[in-house]
Formats: C-alpha cells, structure tokens, sequence
C-alpha cells in the first residue's frame, strides 16, 4: 500500500465534510432557509444566531449549509461536463494534429475569447434559467480550457517511445488514447480540473447574482454575497459566512486535486517495499 | 611537467542528507594538478566527477556538507569568504560544461557573454572587452569573429557553440580550465576537432586542465594523467600510459574490456562487461565499494583498502593490485542454457529508394511566379529538409545491418519509415515481397508482429505508469495466441532470456536502472516472436559497462533466435561489434556500404574514413595516429547538389563534387562507394585503423 500524501488526507476530509454537510443540511441546519423573521433582522452572531441573521432575519447558519449544496452541484456538476466533453476532444486534437486539430483549436479559441459570465448568459438568456441549465452552462465555458490543458500534455506524449513502441505493436488509437495517454495525461488535467470547480462555484455565484442561476429566495453562496453587498459596513457577518465557507472549499478542493496528482504520479510515491 | 601543483586536492568530501541517509558522493578524494598538465577524472555516471568539477569551482549548493582542503595557488579556497571565491571563478578557475546548448544564454549576443568576465573580473571597458573577445574568439578557430559578436547563440552549431564557451573561459587567461564532458554531446567528427583544439590551446597557454569525462578514448586523447572515480572514491590514479596500458585497479580493467573493439578482423569479439549494479551510495562497503561486481574479490577486500601505490605515482585502490598485474577481466561465454529457436525461414526486409521530406517552419522560403492551367501563378515554396534521400538497401533474414552517422543524418527517420511508424514521400518498403506501404488490417497485424523496435532512451520508452509485466504481456496478448492463464508465466520466461529477475514483475520502470529498462524494451520487442527487430541507438544512453552487456544481450538473442537487426548507431565501433554488413549514411544518403570487414579497410568514402579517424580509442599508442580533420563543424553540414559531403570533405576533387551527384562505385561485391575519387586513388588512402596487435 503506497502512501498517500498529506495534502489528500486533509484535502479529501475537507471536501468530505462540506458534502456531508450539504447533504444533510436539513437535519443540521437550526432553522429553514428561507424562514424569515423582521423582528429578527440584521442580528449579530449570537448562541441562539451562530453566525447572526440577514436583512429578511433568516439564519445565516442555515442559508449557507443549504447554499453549500447549490454551489457544489453547481462545481463539480460543472467541471464533471467540462472533463467529459473536454478530455476526449483534447486527446483526439492532440493524437491526430492537423485538420482536426486546427479546427478544435480555433473553436475553442472563439469560445476563449468571450468573458466566461458573457457565455455563461448566452447560455443561459434563450430559455428560462434553471439550475441544470446553469450546470451546463458553466460547464460549457470551461470545456476550452480543459480541451487546451489535455492536447498539450497529448502533445508531449505522443512523441514519447512508448506511444511508439504501441503503434509498431499495432495499437488501435483508442487504445492508446485510453490505456497509453490518458493515464500520463491525468495529473496535469486533475489539478486543472480543481481549479475549475472552485472557478465554477464563482462563476455560478455571479450568473446566481445577475438573476440567471439560482433563483431568490433559494439560498446560493455568491447570491447570498451579492444579496450582503449594501450591508456589507453595518452587517459584514452576512457576506463573511458564504465567503468564509467558499475559501474553505477552494482550500480543501485544490488541496484534494494536488494531494491526486502526487499519488496518482508513481515516480513522486516513496519506493515501494521489495 | 612542472613540478609546483596548481591546483591541490586533499581528503575532499562531500555528503547530502536524504531521507535514506547520509549520501556521500565523495569520498577522500585527493589529487593535484600541475601547470600545463591535464588530468583527466574518469567515472561512469554516479561516480561524482561532475561534484568534483562543482565543488572545484565552489558551485555546490547550501545543502552539500563539504570537508577537506582544495588549495589553488597556494590559497586555500574553502577558506574563501563567497565573495572572494566570486573573484577566483570565471578569472583564475573557469569552467566548460558538457552541453553546449544550454550553457549559453540564449536572449544575448555572443559577443557580450564572450566579453561579459572581462568587464566582470578585469574592469575592462565596453570596447576593450570586445577587442578582447575578437581575439578570443579568433583563438579558438571561429572565423568571422567579428560578425559573430552580434550572433545570437542559436545560429552556430553545437561544435561552434562549444568553442564560443571555450572561448569565454580563457578569456580572462585564467591558470586552471576545468571541463566537465566539454564534447559528450558533440559528434565525433566535431569532437576531434574541439579535442584538437584545447590540447593546442593547453600547449600555447601552459594552463591546467581538469577534465572530466567517461570516455576513456577521449582521456588517451588529451590527458597526461588519468585519475578513475568509483562510487566517490579514487581507485585508481596515474600517468596515462600507465593507466590504460596496465590497468591495475579491477574496476578499470573492467571499463577498459567493456569497450567494443574498433577493428576490421576481431570485431565480433564477445565484450566483457562488468557485472552488478552501481552500489547505493547512501549505505557504501567499508571495503572495497567495487568489491560486489569485481570477479577477483576475497574476503580481505571487505576491509577499508587505502590507495596501493604501484611506483612512479601509479596507485590503486585494491590490495591485489600487485598480484593482478597480468591478469585480463574475464570475458563471460555466451549463455546456452536456454533453446534455439529454429531459424526463420523468411523475414527479408528491404528498401527501395526511401524518401522523407520535411518542410521547414513557417518563415523563409521564397514566394516565385509558376504557371498553372497555363496562367501565371504564384508558389510559395517552403524551405524543405530531405530527412532520408533515396535510400536502398536489404536486410536478408539473419543479417544484421549497421547504419551509421551523426546526429541530422537521418537515420532514426529511417528506422521509423522502415517499420511503418511514418509514411515516406518517395520510395517504397518491401517486406517479404509485398509493399509496406500497402498492407491493411490483417496483414498490417502480421507485419506489426515480424518487424519489431527498440528505442535508443531507456526513460522515455516505457510507460511509466505500467508494471515491466504489463508491458510485456501487453505485447504478448495483442501477437500471439498464448492463452490468458499461461500469459504470466510467459512473460516470466521472456523475462528470463533478457536476463531480468522474475522479482521486477510487478515493479515500475521508475525503480530499475537504465541498463534494466532498456533489458524490458528488448523483452517487450521479443514478445511478439518478431523476426526482424529495429534497434534505433539501443546503448547511446547506457553507461560504457552496462552498454557491453546489453550488446552482449543482443548479438546473444540474434543467435538463439535466428534474429536480423537493423542497428543503427552513432558510434561506429558499436555498429561494428554487432553488425555483419554497415551503411554509412550521410545527410539523409548512404554513401558507403558493405561488409563490416569492407568497410572498416581501404577503400574508405572520405566521410567513413574521417568517421574512423575519429573515433577515440583507449590505446596510448594510437593517441596521436593520423587523422584527417573534416572541415566546418556542422555534423552533417548538407549540400543541395551534387555531393552532399563536398562542404565537409578533405579530399573534394573540385567543381565536379559540388554540381554533379557522385556515381556508385563497387568496389568489391557488395561493397559500394558514392564518390567521385577514382577507386583505385581510393584504395590508396591508408588504413586508418591500427594493424593488427597481439593482446595479452
């Protein structure tokens, strides 16, 4: 049994407990998000408030467990859209270069060259926003990224011996692409791809903010933050909550993906025994 | 020799702490170097010369714990404050180091990094540093100085490159130049040349020289004295002649018989390697640290051996050495406990005509009106390199063929045109009378199977993330029709024959040394019964022991399995150990095939008798044999028309060889020249290979 590295363990228990908290926010969560209270507004935090209440009096505590799970199928439900159509595109540009490559390549340049939140709303602007469709959205905008990422590392490998030695085997491509590539290919790609969830979370804060992802009085973490802003002098605890949780979050994810790429890398474990 | 040291080594050593332990990569060494007189430390990789070569200069980090005395010039240097070791660097101690591609910066001029230690150490000013650096650069054989100080380092070639360094490091006309491998990455052509060119330099400016290297060739070919590094201890140090005539120390006994002979009758000779695994430095022997892989090892070579001294300053590091004076290193026979297999009875592979044309980057070329359709036209014609240029030869089955040339000569896309893995522009492969080029599905599998390869870097050809078994096995599961349950011992048999311990099945290619990773390649070609196996510079990046037991391997497995190779090599005297016939190949065309015997005698083209000439040998009698010295120090400096080596070659007759393609002359059956000298002024050029020597 390698061992694993330090960054997973703490990485891995951090995301770990934010799913499970998000999970069962219902049962944890002191009272119901959307509970709203006027005798109750703008309190500090206190016992009976933990982290105080907002401008409506609902509990701050609830809102951002219940956020926790927008913002998280929002993160990995995005990045698992971007991976999947992303990767295959990016082996595919980089196994076969020319004309394929050349138009992948200038399709994703098109769609690099719009602000991530602009194509999140083209998106979004056609039909009536809903969560899924605000999923798709944000994973869609980091498909070009996640293509680029994989078709360089392809790039590398494809001149290695190895790739070499498997085509004068007679490898079908798919075989090499899977069994060959891709496992060389994961590090690079599973560090990218924690940073895009972290992204993904923001970008669906802000499409939350503008009105197009989740929808008031559901509670989101960006939307909570944008719901704080006018607040922000005479109740900072407000903002300082979703933020606080949502620095956590990148914290443990980038930790888990760095934590990944370090196991997942034989030549960075310790010498095995015998 | 002078007699004052210049540079005086004493009980040097240097230890890292790693988390398996204290790592000594030096050991007590000691040794001097007088004015004008060049040392050479010889080591295999891991040996610490190059920590020598760092720990001279002061430039080992933090991390290194560092004891013992370097004394220059009377100065202590360890007792140096950093800064005053600043001072001594790059103006009395200047370095050379091993690549030249990355030792210059390559966003400056030359002239600036060639004037920059003036201005640094001497507080010349900008124009007097230039001059400087004008006749500097004139110094060491650059022509055009003056345009080069504005030339940026990637316009010269890599020899050019390495004189502009050895260039900046004598600028300051500094009293100790150390070089650490100065021309292991340079072609031998081109190494002659720098070699020539530091031993001129050393005789004009009377300087020392620390020059480290692991070619014992190249230390008959410059040094005085030889100093051989082992696992950070010196076990053998000495005048050279001595040295190599009369190894005493096993361990240099053993490099010395690991080389291939470079010679027209004994070629085939069985090399003798040296066996065992380099030691872990982190948990070294109070012994003897060679006594593991030495075969003359007694129980007395447990105990710490100090340096024996064998008279006139020769000292060994071996309390046998006296008694091993006359005795050779064992030459191991051929293996023949595993069965043959039958010879194959087909398996030809030839080449007809083979083109592969390149086109060059996007910028340059020439846009030039055309007419199409019968309308004028415009053509952007791209720059285009011809790779391979209408090559032909066969391998018959069982014959191992040699292809041999320098780096751009275009042999490795050869090798990859001939089993398929790129698609030629011209020409065609012939593979058992059927056209390669055709074959589809079936047929494409059958070929895959036959015709196998092993590539030249044990690192980058194996999947790092596959056990050795998954390796082989997935080789085996695609080729043969070995059932899924007998699959494993298989792949242990395989193992077996390339004499790997059926242990490393479940390891890493991470865990295994380079001569082991490479052992997996040759197991991973021979698992689908191939007959014909490509070898693209099997042993270019093994160490000089571990080369000889891989080539050993090799020419073993080509008889026990009826195998043919085209082996293809850098290093002439590799191609001719193994092969039966050679083709010399120059900027992309072979200009010279036949018989190994054939092409190691008269008549030579020019360019196989300038490769031949040389070639380093270990043998102080030859150190100063003729040599013809090519022109330019481009490898495989190309022409357009006529002959591609005219730029190059020393016995170009005239106009003839730049504008008329040279016609194949036979020479003997079988034996072909592309040149224009008439045979018979050919056959008159002496042989540039020693006579014949009787060996002990």
């Amino acid at each position: 049994m390698p061992r694993l590295p330090m960054k997973l363990w703490i990485g891995g228990t951090i995301v770990v407990l934010l799913i499970a908290l998000a999970a069962f926010a219902p049962l944890i969560a002191p009272y119901p998000f959307d509970g709203m209270s006027l005798l109750n507004r703008f309190k500090p935090p206190s016992a009976q408030f933990w982290f105080g209440t907002d401008e409506y009096g609902r509990d701050v505590l609830s809102r951002t467990l219940y956020g926790a799970r927008l913002s998280l199928i929002i993160g990995f439900g995005a990045t698992l859209i971007s991976l999947v159509i992303g990767v295959p595109l990016g082996l595919i540009a980089g196994f076969k270069r020319g004309r394929i490559d050349e138009w992948l390549m200038r399709g994703t340049d098109v769609l690099m060259s719009f602000p991530p939140i602009m194509l999140g709303l083209l998106v979004l602007a056609a039909t009536t926003p809903s969560l899924p469709k605000a999923v798709i959205a944000v994973g869609i905008v980091y498909v070009p990224v996640l293509v680029r990422i994989t078709r360089s590392v392809t790039l590398d490998l494809v001149n290695e011996e190895f790739i070499q030695a498997a085509h004068a085997r007679g490898e079908r491509m798919s075989y090499i692409l899977a069994a060959e590539i891709l496992p060389n290919a994961w590090p690079p790609i599973v560090v990218e791809a924690s940073l895009r969830i972290t992204f993904a979370i923001l970008l669906g804060a802000a499409l939350s903010f503008v009105g197009m992802g989740a929808q008031p009085p559901s509670s989101d973490w960006g939307l909570m933050i944008a719901e704080a802003r006018p607040f922000i002098d005479r109740a900072p605890w407000i903002a300082l909550a979703p933020g606080f949780a949502m620095c956590i979050t990148v914290i443990g994810i980038n930790l888990l993906g760095d934590g990944l790429r370090e196991a997942l890398d034989p030549r960075l474990q310790l010498s095995r025994a015998g | 020799m002078s007699q004052s040291a210049l540079l005086s080594v004493s009980n040097l050593t240097v230890a890292y702490e790693t988390r398996k332990g204290r790592l000594k990569a030096l050991d007590g060494v000691s040794f001097s170097v007088s004015t004008g007189e060049t040392l050479a430390l010889v080591g295999e990789s891991g040996s610490g010369k190059s920590t020598i070569a760092l720990a001279t200069m002061g430039l080992l980090g933090p991390e290194a714990a560092i004891s013992g005395s370097i004394s220059f010039e009377g100065r202590d240097l360890a007792g140096l404050s950093a800064e005053d070791r600043r001072k001594v660097r790059g103006r009395d101690i200047s370095v050379v180091f091993q690549d030249p591609f990355t030792s210059l910066n390559p966003s400056l001029p030359i002239g600036l990094q060639v004037a920059e230690p003036l201005i640094q150490h001497l507080g010349l000013s900008r124009n007097e540093a230039m001059k400087r650096a004008i006749a500097a650069l004139t110094e060491v054989g650059l022509p055009h100085p003056e345009r080069l100080l504005t030339a940026y380092p990637h316009q010269l070639s890599g020899g050019m490159q390495q004189r502009v360094l050895i260039a900046t490091a004598l600028v300051c006309d500094p009293t100790l130049v150390v070089l650490d491998e100065p021309t292991t990455a340079l072609d031998v052509t081109v190494e002659a040349r720098i070699l020539d060119l530091l031993d001129e330099i050393r005789r004009s400016r009377q300087i020392g020289m620390l020059f480290i290297t692991h070619n014992l060739g190249v230390v008959n070919r410059i040094a005085d004295r030889v100093c051989v590094i082992y696992a950070g201890r010196i076990v053998e140090i000495g005048a050279k002649n001595d040295v190599l005539n009369a190894p005493s120390h096993p361990y240099t006994k053993g490099l010395l018989a690991s080389l291939p002979r470079l010679s027209a009758r004994d070629h085939q000779q069985r090399l003798a390697p040296i066996g065992g695994r380099f030691p872990d430095l982190t948990a070294l022997p109070q012994g003897c640290a060679f006594a593991p892989r030495c075969p003359f090892a007694e129980a007395k070579c447990n105990e710490p051996q100090p340096l024996h001294p064998l008279g006139d300053g020769h000292a060994a590091r071996c309390w046998k050495a006296e008694a091993l004076r006359q005795t050779p290193w064992p030459v191991p026979e051929a293996p023949k406990t595993i069965a043959a297999r039958a010879p194959a009875m087909q398996g030809e592979l030839a080449v007809r005509d083979l083109s592969k044309i390149y086109a060059l980057g996007g910028s340059g070329g020439a846009i030039r009106w055309t007419r199409r359709f019968g309308l004028p036209w415009l053509k952007i014609e791209r720059p285009i390199l011809r790779a391979v240029d209408g090559v032909s030869f066969a391998i018959p089955a069982g014959e191992v063929l040699g292809l041999v040339g320098e780096s751009g000569s275009g042999k490795s896309t050869l090798a990859r045109l001939a089993i398929r893995l790129i698609e030629p522009n011209g020409g065609d492969v012939v593979f058992n009378d059927k056209s390669v080029n055709k074959l589809r599905g079936k047929a494409l599998k059958s070929f895959r199977q036959a015709v196998q390869i092993i590539f030249q870097n044990p690192d980058s050809s194996l999947n790092p993330r596959r056990t050795v078994g998954e390796a082989i096995a997935r080789a085996v599961t695609l080729h043969t029709s070995v059932p899924g349950k007998d699959r494993h011992n298989h792949v242990e048999n395989l193992m077996d024959r390339v004499g790997l311990p059926r242990s490393y099945y479940d390891r890493y290619p991470h865990q295994l040394s380079g001569g082991e990773k490479q052992r997996i390649g040759i197991a991973r070609a021979l698992a689908t019964d191939p007959v014909l196996v490509v070898c693209d510079e099997p042993v270019s990046a093994l160490d000089v022991s571990v080369q000889a037991t891989v080539l050993n391997l090799l020419s073993d497995l080509r008889d026990q399995l009826s195998l043919s190779y085209l082996f293809i090599s850098h290093d002439l005297s590799v191609v001719a150990h193994i092969a039966d016939r050679i083709a010399v190949m120059y900027a992309g065309k072979i200009v010279e095939v036949g018989s190994t015997t054939a092409v190691l005698e008269p008549p030579y083209h020019p360019y196989t008798e300038a490769l031949l000439a040389a070639i380093p040998l270990p043998d102080p009698a030859l150190a100063n044999r003729h040599r013809t010295v090519l022109k330019s120090d481009v490898a495989n400096a190309r022409a357009d028309t006529g002959c591609p080596f005219h730029p190059r070659c020393s016995r170009k007759l005239g106009t003839i060889c730049e504008t008329v393609t040279p016609p194949v002359v036979e020479a003997a059956p079988g034996h072909n020249i592309v040149c224009h000298i008439p045979l018979k002024d050919l056959e008159r050029v002496p042989s540039v290979l020693p006579p014949e020597r009787v060996t002990s």
